[in-house]
């Protein structure tokens, strides 16, 4: 008899350990609700770069020293873009469609890792996009993203490259000039890039600005100072 | 009438005994020198006797714990000039004291028992514990006894029985004495129809089975011993009616008991349902007054005062029951270790850990009162210079002594009774107070210094370019000298901690290892200042750097309802083993070793924990800058509590922010983050153990953005609420006795990150923290005799993979934007360590001693098999890359990514332990490792196959010798298998002389000498310097003074 009884149990018993066993998959299964289901999201294989010249400002400072709401714009095509240095200066700067999509480029490198070169190329856009546009909002958030450079990136430089029969040659610019020369006459041959239109009436209009941050373009040489 | 029968059936038996054994004795030279012990009984009640004289036993519970140590610590596998010290020094005092007996929980070697019998004329209780605090059945060990178990009971007989065979001829032995109130112990789970019985029915069941085995092992005993007294140690004298049921056979009760200052009605019961004569294996009191929070000498000595005055009065011819022989008093010294017995075994803990409402003079209704570290009849004093920690009488050893003076066998009761109350307890309060004051004037109560350490070391290091280049002249010198002082202090009964204090004079730098004193290197500032033709470079030296730090510091009070404890750089322990089941509190041990905190000067765990006691009891809470060793500045809470059979565990842990540094060298910081877990244990079926958890974390996360890919798309995605949730089961169960397996599930959604994994047995299955993952793992450990063969697996998989390397591309107007693997930092989640993996391992153990724990953390030091080894094989396949590990950048100050993930691959590790201990003052520990891994961090390195081994010998306590090779293997820091630096060789020998007798690394003066060798390649790091060093090699010798 009781030799049965113990058997019996332990019938039961396996019955109850498997019950045991299912009831965490059982859960498994309820919590599984928060599994990533393959049409979750939205598929971003291909997105179109903006070639237009209006730009909405996605923050009061966006495109200037550290700040970086850029990359949660959801106009920004370049917010979740891995690249290197050696593809966004070779191959996603030069094959972007405009001046909007370039800001947008820069914007995001500088957002990333903030420094003077992705500084100036960011405000060099926004100046371009102004030329484009005419729109004062982008003339006056050029000029704050050329007086970031110069508050927070007083020393980078960039270099030129001049191609010549006996190899490359590279040639250093101390950013802060190049700023002066886009502020004050965009037209001078010595400018980095061309085609900038001027972002002042009269120079008087420019030096009265930049002397207003702390700093004095001198014409002739072409040298930004700091003012003591 | 029917007890009257059997009084005059034990007295011929008795009787019959001794005369056969006396004929025994005379006839056999050996068992001459063993004395016969009897009991006898009239009309006037019980004796003891031995040779036919009377013997009352004045006994002590006795054992030799020093500081620091607690139950795996044996005073008899220590070299034997100590052994001789402790006991020359323990016993000669005891005998001073008139004391005639011993019982010991851990078993006397037979030439001790007989040493201590000729020499101090104290006897010996043989007690095997058999299976009380667990068993070793068919090489495994159970925890719970389970003493219904027909193999069980075998292998507990045979082994009770050997002890029996190997002490019957020894002199000096007192009786043999079986279990420790073992009737305390029947948790065992059962079979399923006494598991259907009420509690209290269920603990009856199960006592009978302990109970008849008693009875079966001690019928058998006497067998092999027929001269000897046998007995059991009862839990007071529960189950009474099972007892002499089973017990006839049995010469005396022995029994437990913790009444208060008076045994009540044990006396008049035994004589009534027993009539055997009672000896008290333990009782006593505690020193320690948890009402007052103080010691309390005179309660203690007051209280076994009254307990022996009764005792007298309940023995032989006083009118009264007449059963009384004695007793040992629980117990000589105090014990350290008792409270949580892993934890603080060099502090002498003051929390009452039971309530016992017959010790009045500190017991409060709902209150604990009992402190398991005081019950000593002396204290543990200072260390001698013979290695001795020295006990130092109470009060109750004073009046104990006069109390032991007394023969109640020649005096009369009212003789007796007389001179014991006129023992004058004012005269030796006194006397322990002037003690206290002479022991507080050579230490400070308040304040004090406790020792500290010197250590003086010079190196010699070469490297191979320097050599080639400059012969002898291009060796290169250091040398250093470096202090620690350690202070006590407990400016309130209640306040009380330590700390120790680091001071550098100059700093040894090696070439090869990062060591605690770095901090005072020398080292350069370099300043940038904008001039007139740009940045100019000055540079700034700093020789004297943090010469002297704070080491370590701990400090805790403790109130009625709580207790509080402040911690700096002390170790600390994990709570998985009380309901942190996600591992969220993890664990900080390692300070000191070869990857631990002390070489980049880190200082977890740090900060501040809250222990509830009755009300709050079950609540914990911990927070502090770095409560473990990598932690962001953080609070965790946890409460505990029960509900019928299960036992439930609530945390959260909150991060304050993310700290700014690396925790070593390039660990990368973590993200500020909080979870919430619940846990919930329960054994729902007998043998079988079921734990479930839920985790919520990284709700912070929630509506962050990430990338991944499905098909040919690149899918951009949100954090929901739902991905930070996660789920875990674990089932235990003994498939048979010698079968235990185990499986367990893990969900955990994208951002569920939980903390450590409770680890055991070695394993090195490739468990992670991080969630985004669906997890199995199991495995089945089977005992085989003395050998354990235990086969895991674990095998995962990612809800999302790792994100691999897409370039973006421009196509007119078009962006084909790409991805890149995902990290901590930019990203919500990475895939990491949770990576896909398929994982196999077996480990084969050989443990003759499954007590001391082969996997334990010091087994290297307390496993005592004369041989054990492991083997084990860890076989994992990671079919998939991983996302990019971080490194912290200190230049910078912030975590950077690699860039890119690990490769898929595959990779094993085969080790081995081997330990032998083939005569007493000699241990060998050797390991060996081979296999293939992959570097934790940097990507786009092939996985190194590496080989290493060492041997060490530990030779009388005072030699050690210490042999490693390894070739085509990371170096021993972590931040060279993430880096990949890999060294084509890698050898060290090293030799240390102890100058003392403790032979522990940790507490003993030394000098020794290191030598260090690595031959270097390409992937060797900056030291190879492109070919210019093939070697490098430093001797490092020192001295270190310990005091």
């Amino acid at each position: 008899m009781m030799k049965n009884t113990v058997n019996t149990n332990a019938h039961k018993a396996n019955i109850k350990s498997w019950k045991y066993f299912f009831l965490p998959l059982m859960l498994v299964g309820v919590v599984g609700c928060g599994e990533v289901d393959e049409d979750d999201g939205d598929i971003i294989s291909t997105v179109p770069l903006p070639t237009d010249t209006s730009l909405n400002l996605y923050c009061e400072n966006v495109g200037v020293g550290a700040e970086s709401c850029i990359l949660d714009d959801p106009a920004n095509p370049y917010a979740r873009t891995p690249f290197t240095l050696e593809q966004l200066f070779e191959e996603l700067d030069e094959d972007a469609p405009g001046p909007k999509a370039r800001f947008y480029l820069w914007g995001t490198a500088q957002a990333r890792s903030p420094q003077g070169v992705y500084q100036f190329f960011t405000a060099l856009n926004l100046h371009y996009l102004y030329g484009a546009s005419g729109s004062e909002l982008i003339r006056e958030q050029t000029l704050k993203a050329y007086r970031a450079l110069l508050d927070n990136y007083f020393d980078s430089a960039w270099f030129l490259k001049v191609e010549t029969p006996d190899g490359d040659i590279l040639f250093p610019r101390k950013l802060k000039d190049a700023v002066g020369l886009n502020i004050f006459d965009p037209t001078d041959p010595d400018v980095l890039e061309t085609g900038l239109v001027p972002l002042f009436a009269t120079t008087l209009l420019a030096e009265q600005a930049i002397g207003e941050w702390g700093y004095a373009f001198n014409i002739d040489n072409k040298i930004m100072e700091a003012l003591e | 009438m029917a007890i009257l029968n059997n009084v005059a059936s034990v007295k011929q038996v008795s009787g019959i005994i001794a005369a056969v054994c006396l004929f025994f004795l005379a006839s056999t030279g050996q068992a001459q020198q063993v004395d016969l012990v009897t009991t006898v009984k009239d009309a006037n009640g019980w004796k003891l006797q031995v040779n036919g004289n009377d013997f009352y036993v004045k006994g002590v519970v006795w054992g030799y714990a020093p500081p620091g140590t607690n139950y795996t610590y044996s005073l008899w596998n220590q070299p034997e000039d100590i052994i001789k010290t402790v006991v020359d020094r323990e016993f000669s005092l005891m005998q001073a004291n008139n004391i005639n007996a011993i019982r010991t929980f851990a078993i006397v070697p037979p030439e001790w028992v007989t040493y201590i019998y000729d020499n101090y004329g104290i006897m010996t209780v043989v007690n095997p514990l058999m299976g009380r605090y667990g068993a070793s059945i068919d090489g495994v060990w159970v925890a719970q006894t389970d003493y219904s178990d027909p193999r069980t009971r075998e292998i507990l007989k045979e082994e009770v029985l050997a002890v029996v065979e190997e002490f019957r001829d020894v002199r000096g032995v007192l009786m043999f004495a079986l279990g420790n109130e073992s009737n305390y112990g029947l948790s065992w789970s059962s079979s399923f129809e006494i598991e259907n019985l009420p509690v209290g029915e269920q603990q009856r069941e199960k006592a009978k089975f302990l109970y008849s085995l008693f009875g079966e092992v001690i019928d058998a005993g006497k067998q092999i011993a027929p001269n000897h007294l046998f007995t059991i140690v009862n839990g007071d004298i529960q189950y009474l009616d099972l007892i002499v049921e089973n017990g006839q056979n049995w010469d005396i009760l022995g029994t437990n008991s913790y009444r208060g200052i008076s045994f009540t009605d044990l006396w008049a019961r035994v004589d009534a349902e027993y009539d055997k004569p009672v000896l008290f294996f333990e009782f006593g009191s505690d020193a320690f007054n948890s009402r007052d929070f103080r010691e309390d000498q005179p309660a203690q000595a007051n209280y076994l005062r009254g307990m022996w005055q009764e005792m007298y009065r309940k023995s032989y011819g006083n009118g009264e029951e007449g059963n009384a022989i004695g007793g040992f008093v629980f117990e000589w010294r105090d014990e350290w270790w008792k409270y949580k017995q892993t934890e603080n075994l060099d502090v002498q803990d003051t929390t009452a850990s039971w309530g016992n409402g017959g010790y009045k003079f500190d017991f409060v209704e709902g209150q604990n009162n009992m402190n398991e570290e005081w019950f000593g009849i002396t204290r543990i004093g200072q260390l001698d210079d013979s290695g001795y920690w020295i006990s130092e009488p109470r009060m109750a050893l004073d009046v104990l002594a006069q109390i032991w003076s007394l023969d109640p066998y020649q005096q009369s009761a009212s003789e007796v009774d007389q001179q014991i109350r006129d023992i004058n307890l004012d005269y030796y309060s006194l006397l322990s107070e002037v003690r206290a004051l002479r022991s507080a004037q050579e230490q400070s109560e308040k304040f004090r210094m406790t020792g500290g350490s010197f250590k003086a070391e010079y190196f010699i290091k070469g490297r191979d370019n320097d050599i080639t280049v400059s012969g002898e002249d291009g060796l290169r010198f250091t040398d250093g000298q470096m202090a620690f002082l350690d202070f006590e202090f407990q400016p309130t009964s209640r306040i009380k901690g330590e700390f120790s204090l680091n001071l550098l004079a100059n700093v040894a730098e090696s070439d090869f290892e990062f060591r605690y004193g770095d901090r005072g290197l020398p080292y350069t500032v370099e300043t940038l200042e904008n001039g007139e033709f740009g940045v100019t470079r000055s540079n700034t030296n700093i020789e004297d750097n943090e010469r002297i730090e704070l080491y370590s510091f701990n400090a805790t009070y403790e109130a009625d309802d709580y207790n509080l404890e402040a911690f700096y750089h002390v170790p600390r322990y994990h709570w998985m083993y009380e309901g942190d089941f996600y591992g969220l509190l993890r664990e900080t041990t390692d300070l000191t070793g070869a990857n631990g905190q002390d070489i980049w000067n880190a200082k977890a765990p740090y900060g501040v924990e809250y222990e509830g006691k009755n009300a709050l009891r079950g609540l914990k809470v911990v927070f502090g800058p770095e409560v473990y060793w990598g932690a962001n500045p953080k609070a965790i809470a946890k409460y505990e509590f029960s509900t019928d059979n299960v036992d439930w565990a609530v945390m959260h842990a909150e991060d304050i922010a993310q700290r700014d540094d690396s925790s070593s060298a390039t660990e990368p910081t973590e993200r500020q983050t909080r979870q919430t877990t619940i846990y919930a244990e329960t054994k729902p079926m007998d043998g079988m153990t079921l734990e479930l958890g839920g985790i919520i974390a990284s709700t912070e996360k929630v509506d962050d953005k990430y990338d991944r890919v499905e098909g040919n798309d690149i899918v951009l995605d949100e954090i929901e609420f739902e991905d930070t949730l996660g789920f875990k089961a674990k089932m235990t169960y003994d498939i048979t006795s010698s079968i235990e397996g185990y499986v367990g599930l893990n969900y955990a959604g994208l951002v569920a990150d939980g903390g450590a994994t409770l680890t055991e047995w070695g394993t090195g299955l490739p468990y992670s923290d991080l969630g985004n993952k669906r997890e199995i793992d199991g495995g089945v450990r089977i005992a085989l005799g003395d050998y354990t063969i235990y086969p895991r697996f674990l095998y995962r998989e990612n809800i999302v993979d790792a994100a691999p390397l897409i370039d973006p591309v421009t196509t007119g107007t078009n962006l084909s934007p790409g991805i890149d693997p995902r990290n901590r930092d930019s990203d919500p989640f990475a895939v990491l360590g949770n990576r896909e993996a398929e994982s196999f391992e077996v480990f084969f153990t050989y443990d003759p001693t499954p007590g001391t724990w082969f996997y334990d953390w010091d087994a290297d030091n307390i496993e005592d098999a004369a041989f054990a080894y492991n083997i084990g094989l860890t076989a994992t396949s990671y079919d998939t890359p991983t996302d990019s590990y971080l490194f912290f950048f200190e230049e910078g100050g912030t975590n950077a990514p690699f860039g890119t993930g690990l490769e898929a691959e595959d990779v094993w590790l085969l080790k081995s332990k081997l330990i032998f201990n083939p005569r007493l003052g000699l241990r060998i520990v050797a390991n060996f490792d081979v296999g293939k891994q992959q570097s934790t961090g940097e990507p786009n390195q092939e996985a190194v196959e590496f080989a290493g081994a060492n041997v060490k010998f530990v030779v009388d306590n005072k030699h050690t010798y210490l042999g490693e090779l390894r070739i085509d293997d990371f170096g021993p820091y972590d931040f060279q298998q993430q880096f990949n630096e890999v060294y084509p060789l890698q050898a060290k020998f090293e030799y240390t002389r102890f100058l003392d007798q403790f032979g522990d690394e940790d507490l003993s003066s030394q000098w020794g000498v290191r030598a260090l060798y690595r031959e270097l390649d390409e992937l060797s790091g900056a030291d190879y310097e492109d070919g210019k060093n093939e070697y490098m090699f430093e001797v490092q010798t020192y001295f270190e003074l310990k005091f």
